[in-house]
């Protein structure tokens, strides 16, 4: 679900932005919508504290504000697992959609759907890693904190950043959704620099777990268009939830990807089970009384958030494993966060992840290769 | 606050003892206090309100009125409240006299607890509650409310907690589950003597099972599996209790229990020494196994070094770590 007029009840502004040159156009899309300019995040916080449920009360509620951190950070992998080293790039917090397992619902406390219009300093930031040519920096994603494609109708900000890279050979953008707002998308420079990226699941999944969210085919035929575009694409499989008949309608999926897309434009496909920090329980528990995935067979991982009985994921992954062989060997397929012996016994090695993944972005998107 | 009151001779027949609204104590040791009535008469004369019709309702006293009809007593000694006084202050006196008397059961506190202010802003009631009892600190809303709750619990819950077969926490949660659902759990454990922890254990076991499967929680309590560990006239309560929470385990988590069966099979296969053990990365997720063995002196530790190499060349080791 995007991000509309029609869905947010409040726009807080704070003050520090409310003179800076992108706020108007923002404030004209949101005209409709009572506003108020406020001192700092405390008056939103509170207000999103004081609902019933502040989870759902956070995705109406927008706050237009500063980054005042970096936008630019390392995603937060853990030691004891395989991590893929990619950066965020850090344009807002939480989202309009509601997924029962969306590990947001636990991260902030209290959530809130924060968008960033400092794009002066984000750009300039960008520039600076860009033109660094940090071989350590090549994959950059939006989609970690927040869904990227929800800001799009109003914000502009997709449309510069797929510009911005499209002037550049040393990094990719990943932008990441479940969403179908590609319109803004058409007719960009983006030098294939860009990957447009949907987090895919089993339509059960969809229907069950992913409110307001696009459903599979509605992805996957947007996934079609950004490729006739000339987009470079990815997919991410990721929470791949473990129930009845899944391990069908995983492969089932795996055939339709490629059923709408063709393997080459496809830079990665990303495998994950369900994982949750333990707090997410009982907020799933509450929010989504008919949801059964917490029910599963899930042990305390190494990184102290549970995860599925090890032999159980490596069943699955071995699934999955040979239906993308079969359907599509040439992709590069990975692991978010999974240890030596799951990359051994479901893919046959233990690669060094980081250069794997740049050198599918260099494949497939042409970026170059070294520093 | 201070209530006046006046002392006089009332007969036992114009006392209503079916006018509960006051009472706070549970049943008590009668025995005892009837020798004492017997023997000194009442110390204490209960504290009554006139009621109209010439009756008398008791604030507070229940027992002690009880005791002196079974003593065939006639007349009694009573403090009599101005009937002017109202409900609530009457409450503050019912509460007051039981808490000055004794601790306080949890009952007797839930029921304190409803008497004191029901439907007032929290501020309001805590002063009452913090006066009456008698507490020192204000009192803690959320713990407050949550004893408070167990006066309108059903009966065989406040039975188990009662009896101490079910935890206060425990009580809680049942208190908000659907009564058939509440009433499973509680005939349960107490059918079993569980400490907190697997009363805990047990019920996100069945809950999750429950939900899991689109079963009530009755249907995962009373399957036959768990009626035949609960019936087996051979087996005492320890056995039945640890038996029905493997059960309940291996339903909740199949694959999981299987694995540690096997693994604890396979370690048995080992034939390992006496004193020496393997366990398994810890949820079967690291890759690290941890033998451990222990000397007392260099000879022993040489000892043991033997033992690892031919540990080392079992071929049930090999299977073990290529799982
Ligand atoms: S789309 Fe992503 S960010 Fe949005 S609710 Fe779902 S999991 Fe969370």
């Amino acid at each position: 679900m995007t991000l509309t007029a029609k869905n947010i009840c409040t726009v807080y502004i704070d003050q520090d932005v409310q003179d800076l040159p992108n706020i108007q156009p923002i404030l004209d899309y949101f005209q409709d919508v009572p506003r108020e300019v406020v001192d700092g995040p405390t008056a939103v916080f509170r207000r999103v504290a004081e609902a019933a449920d502040p989870i759902s009360a956070a995705k109406e509620i927008l706050y237009l504000t500063k980054n005042k951190g970096a936008f630019v950070r390392k995603c937060p992998g853990t030691k004891e697992y395989t991590c893929c080293g990619y950066q965020i790039l850090h344009i807002g917090t939480f989202c309009t959609m509601d997924c029962s397992y969306c590990v947001l619902q636990a991260y902030f406390h209290p959530p809130a759907l924060q968008f960033f219009v400092n794009h002066e300093d984000l750009f300039a930031e960008l520039d600076q890693v860009l033109e660094s040519r940090n071989p350590e920096i090549r994959r950059i994603g939006t989609g970690e904190f927040t869904d990227s494609m929800i800001w799009e109708p109003w914000s502009g900000l997709s449309h510069r950043l797929v510009e911005r890279f499209g002037r550049q050979d040393h990094a990719v953008l990943e932008l990441k959704s479940k969403t179908v707002n590609i319109q803004g998308l058409d007719k960009l420079s983006h030098n294939r620099k860009t990957i447009m990226a949907w987090s895919v699941n089993t339509p059960e999944i969809i229907a069950t777990q992913e409110r307001n969210t696009a459903p599979l085919h509605a992805r996957l035929a947007a996934a079609a268009k950004c490729e006739s575009w000339g987009y470079p694409l990815a997919f991410h499989f990721d929470p791949m939830v473990i129930y009845p008949g899944c391990e069908e309608e995983y492969k089932k999926v795996v055939n339709l990807i490629f059923d709408h897309v063709s393997p080459e434009n496809v830079a990665w496909i990303s495998l994950g089970t369900f994982r949750f920090m333990p707090d997410l329980k009982a907020i799933i528990e509450s929010r989504f009384e008919k949801s059964k995935i917490v029910y599963g067979e899930f042990i305390t991982g190494l990184d102290n958030k549970m995860r599925y009985f090890k032999p159980l994921r490596i069943k699955l992954f071995q699934v999955m494993a040979a239906a993308l062989k079969k359907r599509a060997p040439q992709v590069t397929a990975y692991f978010c966060m999974e240890d030596d012996e799951v990359w051994r016994k479901s893919f046959n090695r233990t690669p060094d992840l980081p250069p794997l993944l740049d050198q599918s972005a260099q494949r497939v998107c042409g970026i170059k290769s070294g520093s | 606050m201070h209530t006046p009151y006046e002392t006089y001779w009332l007969a036992l027949d114009s006392i209503d003892s079916q006018d509960l609204t006051f009472r706070i104590s549970s049943a008590g040791d009668d025995e005892s206090l009837k020798r004492s009535v017997e023997s000194l008469g009442l110390i204490n004369p209960p504290l009554v309100q006139e009621s109209g019709g010439g009756m008398h309702r008791i604030i507070s006293g229940f027992r002690r009125v009880d005791v002196c009809r079974t003593l065939d007593m006639h007349r009694i000694q009573v403090r009599v409240v101005d009937p002017a006084i109202p409900d609530q202050e009457c409450a503050m006196l019912a509460v007051a006299e039981n808490a000055g008397q004794r601790e306080l059961d949890i009952m007797e506190t839930s029921r304190a607890l409803a008497l004191l202010g029901p439907g007032l802003p929290w501020k309001e009631r805590a002063g009452m509650i913090k006066d009456a009892l008698f507490l020192s600190e204000p009192p803690n809303q959320r713990r407050m409310e949550q004893v408070e709750s167990l006066c309108s619990m059903h009966g065989e819950i406040l039975e188990g907690v009662a009896e101490d077969s079910i935890a206060f926490p425990i009580a809680l949660k049942l208190h908000e589950m659907e009564e058939a659902e509440a009433l499973a759990f509680a005939r349960f454990f107490r059918s079993l003597a569980l400490s907190l922890g697997k009363q805990r254990e047990i019920l996100t076991l069945a809950v999750e099972i429950a939900a899991r499967d689109d079963l009530s929680c009755q249907e995962v309590l009373e399957s036959e599996e768990v009626a035949a560990i609960l019936n087996d006239a051979d087996k005492d309560a320890n056995q039945k209790a640890r038996e029905a929470r493997m059960h309940l385990k291996k339903a909740r988590f199949p694959q999981i229990t299987r694995a540690q069966e096997t693994f604890e099979a396979e370690v048995q296969g080992l034939n390992l020494p006496k004193g020496v053990r393997l366990d398994p990365p810890a949820n079967f997720e690291g890759q690290v196994y941890e033998l451990r063995f222990y000397f007392k002196n260099i000879n022993d530790l040489i000892k043991n070094h033997n033992v690892i190499i031919e540990i080392a060349e079992k071929p049930g080791l090999r299977k073990i770590l290529d799982r």
